[in-house]
């Protein structure tokens, strides 16, 4: 009759049978061993070492701080009869930042080195004789939307007139964004919606930048376009920038708009002389950089960013799984075994020994389990051993209500009865009958308290229970954050990402356990 | 066949009955008042009365399972109050026990082979190999396919459940095994088979039974004698055949008479009862069936009826017959 | 004793489980007539009880599903009705009696109260009506202190008492029809005495008619005027009570009545079928008894037999009665 003679379907396989068909518990199982697996490989998965700033590790990964905190600007000098020349050689260039805490500029052989020095946007003038143009500097894209004039030129580059003759000269100016004005009145409107804007821009971000600009802008303040002869005598020019000739001879005229400057040769009754630089034209309109000495943004370099410290907010993520884990599992390892342990025997033995044990839990539930481990943290002093002993202490009396009750319930079991009366040894009945059958209530528990151990962990980090504070700790780190990066995105989000995920994942696995552990659940 | 095996002198099962915030105990639940019995060797000694009067207790008791609050049990030469705990462990080798719910007193994390070698591994008996040996002939004498000794006891029917819990009792080569209902969780097909496989092994291993039953057809195709209990106590004591030939307290009268017979031409007189078992935990002063009793009189009420001997092998505790 | 109370044909009642479909009454037909006990009988699983719920409708679906078959209450079709008018049948015409006594009663209501609830759903009566009927139905099943125990709950009452409840709560409405679904099994022999004589005298004073499905032949012999034998989801055998137990001839009705131990005569062993029951969802082609029968023959092998008239309201399923 017996013929079937199928595999025996264990309990344990019954249970993988259930749980493989929770999608959800599956998905986390996969990202709690992605984790745990990330935490053991830490150190050799992190790029970069996340107690020291970041600029200092450049070297040795060969990667050049230069690239990223400056850049090359090339310039380009327009002659007065079309033609360019490129490079400053020659010509006695200065440079100006508006803002040096934000932005340096110096001369290199055939253009500017901009170096990056703070977070913000400022804009470095180039002057060169009577030349001068502008180019924007936005640092670790805080772009403050401020649109610079970036370089006059005139339409006609030169002019050569008879004794008496006049002309309108037409000027265009290129902004920082690349966009072209042409027309005398259309860059006066710009110029003073410009300065509207400036003035009611609220102060910038600290007294020196904003000082530093008011008096560097006294150049720029010279509102709207000026034209200017370099000597009357052969040429006069109007507000308007109407010219004149009035003697024989070369003159130049100059135009200028906050800062900015073009000339204009012209010559009167004269032919031309050699073609000399009107306009000076930097190779970038707008150049972008990275402050790398603090609170990097996400790049495909640093893949979280930096933080105040300039650390690679990736690899302490990253390293900090693995303080993270060492206090999830062994503090909980420790609760469980631990209250396991008691649960049996209060459970199974009762009488005095479950009177004593019940009222030590009953004692310790008493208190809110974050209050607690903050006692004992208090008790005992700050630092990573102590808040596993903490997380422990609060996770045992769960387990030993937990285990307490099952074990209670299974000792009425007539295959617990059964075993007695074969004359098994009590360790051996408790070990064998009873221990088994509590030990899916405990995994499940087991994992959901990993979760609850891992914030609590962060959560006495973050309040400095937890020792050293420069630790890679994600709760450590969200408290440094905190304090130090206020109004910064990324050094709080992904490390508060990491324990949203990790906590979640644990506890998901959980449900799925137990969902899957459930006898009454079928299929 | 004279050596008696197990004797029970004035056992007492009470429990306390604990009430209110501070548990104190108010009162307590005379599970086993008062109740003496001996078996002898290769006998099979009955149990019988309905749930609730302390039979499967007694049983319990016995095998001190559960702590007697009062009174003696002799194995052998020794009372089993009085031994320590590793020589109570010692003993239990020798006494075994049958249960009636063969689904719960399997546990069903464990394969056949695991259930069966427990006992061995208790007491340490014989190597691995001698192990395996000994579990293959006993899972022969039970009637169990040696193919089944990998499998859970999830997977097996009743039936077999309880050949399995029979061969786990069986595999110390116990002289006494208790037997609580082992059959009545059973269906009729298969209650059949228990009983013959019983008696089987009764013959080959010259066993000892203490067999617990309500069902009083059972107690009589399988006993020589019995005790018939009420309320906690034993009502009448003698052989089967005289007990069923000619019953002597109301109570087994009754019980009995009420036993519906397979047999739909036979049309018996039956002796109904009324009214309640009263509650163990405040039993009537005298004796304990008087509440339901049809000859009670007024003396029934008031004095608690002694057993006595009416002849050989046969007493009852009923005051028809001072 | 000519009405036709309930007449079931051909049912067949499915179940599934975790993919697997199989059926657990396989095309079952029988009646019952007025003032009439019929005896089903049959070890667990058999199907005996999945059949009593399918009459009253309470097979839960899902897993049960009723595939097919007819099921006629006094000439009407029990299957086609919709669930309101199938309500005015429960308890009012037909009733119910469950094993457990002690679950089939809300633990939280007076005993009372129930029985009320009962009676107000299914009569016109006015509360204070209800009252006095329930009082009179608690008497009638032989509770003396009817009035005390109106007002308890059902945890202070024995489990004797609780079924005696139950049954007046089966008959509160006088039912014509009482299914009795293992009445006694979970009661003490002496009060299974008095239930079961509380019950043949009810039968006498209102010509009920009980269909009474229980594993106890003892029960059987004492209560049924005709028989079923029921094995792994079909009838086997069919007979008068006296015709059954006097001369069965189905292998399994005979192994049954042998291998139950009598008082009446000490035999040295008992006979046993052998082997196991077949769990509902084992497939066995041919005669689904052949593996235990000792008697089985080739033929059994292959064909499934049907169901033969023997005598006179006597059938069998076996090949060894075929010509």
């Amino acid at each position: 009759m017996q013929t079937n003679e199928r595999k025996s379907p264990s309990p344990f396989r019954t249970f993988l049978g259930k749980f493989r068909k929770q999608r959800v518990a599956l998905i986390s199982l996969g990202a709690v061993m992605a984790i745990i697996v990330v935490g053991l490989l830490a150190p050799w998965l992190a790029p970069f070492d996340p107690h020291r700033p970041v600029t200092d590790q450049y070297q040795a990964k060969g990667i050049e701080v230069n690239q990223i905190t400056s850049v090359s600007v090339p310039l380009v000098l327009w002659m007065s009869d079309g033609s360019k020349k490129s490079g400053g050689e020659g010509t006695n260039l200065t440079l100006h930042s508006e803002d040096r805490q934000i932005a340096a500029a110096r001369k290199t052989g055939d253009g500017v080195l901009v170096n990056a020095s703070g977070d913000g946007s400022t804009s470095i003038l180039i002057a060169t004789g009577e030349l001068a143009s502008r180019f924007k500097v936005i640092v670790s894209s805080q772009d403050d939307g401020q649109v610079y004039v970036s370089r006059l030129f005139a339409k006609t580059p030169q002019y050569s007139l008879k004794l008496g003759e006049s002309a309108q000269v037409e000027v265009a100016a290129v902004l920082t964004d690349g966009n072209e004005v042409t027309g005398l009145a259309d860059i006066l409107a710009f110029t003073e919606k410009n300065k509207a804007v400036e003035v009611s821009k609220p102060v910038a971000n600290d007294g020196f930048s904003n000082s530093s600009s008011s008096t560097q802008g006294g150049a720029g303040q010279m509102s709207g376009l000026v034209f200017q002869s370099s000597d009357s005598s052969i040429v006069e020019v109007t507000p308007e920038g109407m010219i004149q000739a009035v003697g024989e001879g070369i003159g130049t005229v100059r135009m200028s708009v906050a800062g900015v400057s073009t000339v204009i040769p012209i010559a009167v009754n004269q032919p031309l002389a050699a073609p000399i630089p009107v306009s000076v034209e930097p190779g970038e309109l707008q150049i972008e950089l990275i402050n790398a000495y603090k609170h990097q943004p996400p790049s495909s370099l640093h893949w979280f960013g930096t933080d105040h410290q300039n650390r690679d907010i990736f690899s302490r993520v990253l390293l900090g799984t693995r303080e993270t884990m060492l206090i999830g599992f062994v503090s909980v390892a420790i609760g469980a075994v631990i209250g396991t342990i008691l649960g049996l025997v209060a459970g199974y033995y009762g009488r005095w020994i479950d009177g004593w044990i019940t009222r030590f839990t009953d004692v310790l539930l008493a208190f809110p389990g974050i209050l607690l481990a903050i006692a004992v943290i208090a008790l005992l002093g700050p630092g990573v051993t102590n808040i596993i002993f903490a997380v422990a202490v609060f996770t045992i009396p769960i387990f030993i209500r937990l285990v307490r009750g099952s074990a209670m319930a299974l000792k009425e079991m007539t295959y617990v009865e059964a075993a007695k009366s074969i004359g098994v040894r009590d360790s051996v009945i408790i070990m064998r009958h009873i221990f088994p059958g509590t030990m899916s209530v405990v995994m499940v528990y087991l994992t959901m308290r990993i979760g609850t151990a891992i914030l609590i962990g962060a959560s006495l980090s973050f309040l400095g229970l937890g020792g050293d504070i420069t630790a890679p700790e994600w709760g450590a780190m969200l408290s440094a954050a905190k304090d130090n990066s206020r109004n910064l995105f990324h050094p709080t989000f992904f490390p508060g990402l990491a324990i949203v995920i990790t906590v979640l994942s644990f506890n998901l696995l959980g449900d799925g356990l137990r969902d899957a552990l459930d006898p009454k659940m079928k299929e | 066949m004279t050596e008696s095996l197990l004797e029970v002198h004035n056992l007492k099962v009470h429990f306390p009955v604990k009430k209110g915030i501070f548990q104190r105990t108010q009162g307590f639940v005379r599970a086993v008042d008062d109740v003496s019995f001996e078996i002898t060797r290769g006998e099979t000694f009955g149990l019988v009365g309905e749930s609730g009067c302390g039979k499967s207790t007694t049983g319990r008791a016995v095998l001190n399972l559960i702590k007697p609050t009062s009174g003696q049990v002799w194995f052998g030469r020794e009372d089993l109050a009085t031994i320590s705990p590793p020589q109570m462990r010692e003993k239990r080798k020798d006494m075994q026990m049958v249960f009636q719910d063969p689904y719960a007193s399997l546990n069903p994390r464990f394969t056949i082979e695991q259930i069966l070698e427990e006992p061995l591994k208790a007491h340490q008996i014989g190597d691995s190999g001698q192990r395996q040996r000994m579990i293959a002939d006993m899972m022969d004498v039970c009637g169990l396919n040696r193919s089944y000794l990998k499998r859970y006891a999830h997977e097996f029917s009743g039936g077999q459940r309880q050949r399995i819990c029979i061969a786990r009792a069986l595999i110390l080569k116990p002289q006494l095994i208790v037997a609580d209902e082992p059959v009545s969780a059973l269906d009729v097909s298969i209650q059949s088979q228990i009983l013959n496989l019983l008696q089987d092994i009764q013959e080959e291993f010259g066993l000892t039974y203490l067999f617990i039953s309500h069902d009083l057809a059972v107690v009589k195709h399988l006993c020589n004698r019995l005790g018939v209990m009420y309320l906690g106590r034993m009502a009448e004591l003698g052989t089967a055949e005289k007990i069923y030939a000619k019953p002597l307290h109301p109570y087994t009268q009754s019980l009995l008479s009420a036993i519906p017979a397979a047999d739909p031409r036979r049309k018996k007189e039956r002796i109904l009862l009324r009214g309640e078992v009263p509650s163990p935990s405040n039993p009537p002063a005298g004796c304990a069936f008087v509440t339901r009793c049809p000859k009670a009189e007024a003396i029934c009420k008031e004095v608690r009826p002694t057993m006595i001997q009416l002849e050989e092998d046969h007493g009852v505790a009923c005051h028809l017959y001072t | 004793m000519q009405d036709m109370m309930l007449e079931v044909k051909g049912l067949t009642v499915q179940f599934r489980n975790e993919d697997k479909e199989y059926s657990v009454v396989k095309g079952i037909s029988f009646h019952v007539k007025k003032g009439e006990t019929l005896g089903l009988v049959g070890e667990s699983g058999c199907g005996k009880s999945v059949t009593s719920l399918s009459i009253m409708r309470l097979i839960p679906t899902p897993p049960g599903k009723i595939v097919s078959g007819e099921i006629r209450y006094k000439g009407v079709d029990l299957l086609s009705l919709k669930e309101k008018e199938m309500n005015k049948i429960r308890g009012n015409e037909i009733s119910m009696i469950f094993q457990e006594p002690m679950t089939s009663l809300t633990p939280v209501f007076t005993i009372g109260r129930q029985l009320d609830e009962v009676i107000l759903l299914h009569t016109d009566l006015t509360k204070k009506q209800a009252k006095e009927r329930s009082i009179e139905m608690l008497k009638l099943v032989g509770i003396s202190r009817a009035e005390q125990i109106y007002a308890s709950y059902p945890h202070e009452l024995s489990g004797g008492m609780r079924q005696r409840v139950m049954i007046a709560i089966g008959l509160a409405c006088h039912p014509q029809m009482l299914i009795a679904d293992e009445p006694t099994t979970a009661l003490d022999v002496t009060i299974q005495a008095q239930i079961l004589d509380l019950m043949r005298e009810l039968k006498e004073k209102t010509q009920t008619a009980i269909l009474l499905v229980t594993h106890d032949l003892g029960v059987v012999a004492e209560m049924c005027d005709r028989v079923i034998v029921m094995y792994a989801g079909e009838i086997v055998e069919e007979a008068d009570v006296d015709t059954l137990f006097h001369n069965p001839k189905h292998p399994y009705t005979r192994g049954l009545l042998e291998s139950i131990p009598n008082l009446e005569e000490k035999k040295r062993r008992l006979f046993s079928i052998a082997g196991q029951v077949p769990t509902p969802d084992t497939v066995i082609p041919g005669c689904r008894f052949r593996d235990r029968c000792p008697d089985a023959i080739a033929r059994c092998e292959q064909e499934h037999p049907e169901l033969l008239e023997l005598e006179q309201s006597h059938t069998c399923r076996c090949w060894l009665y075929a010509e």
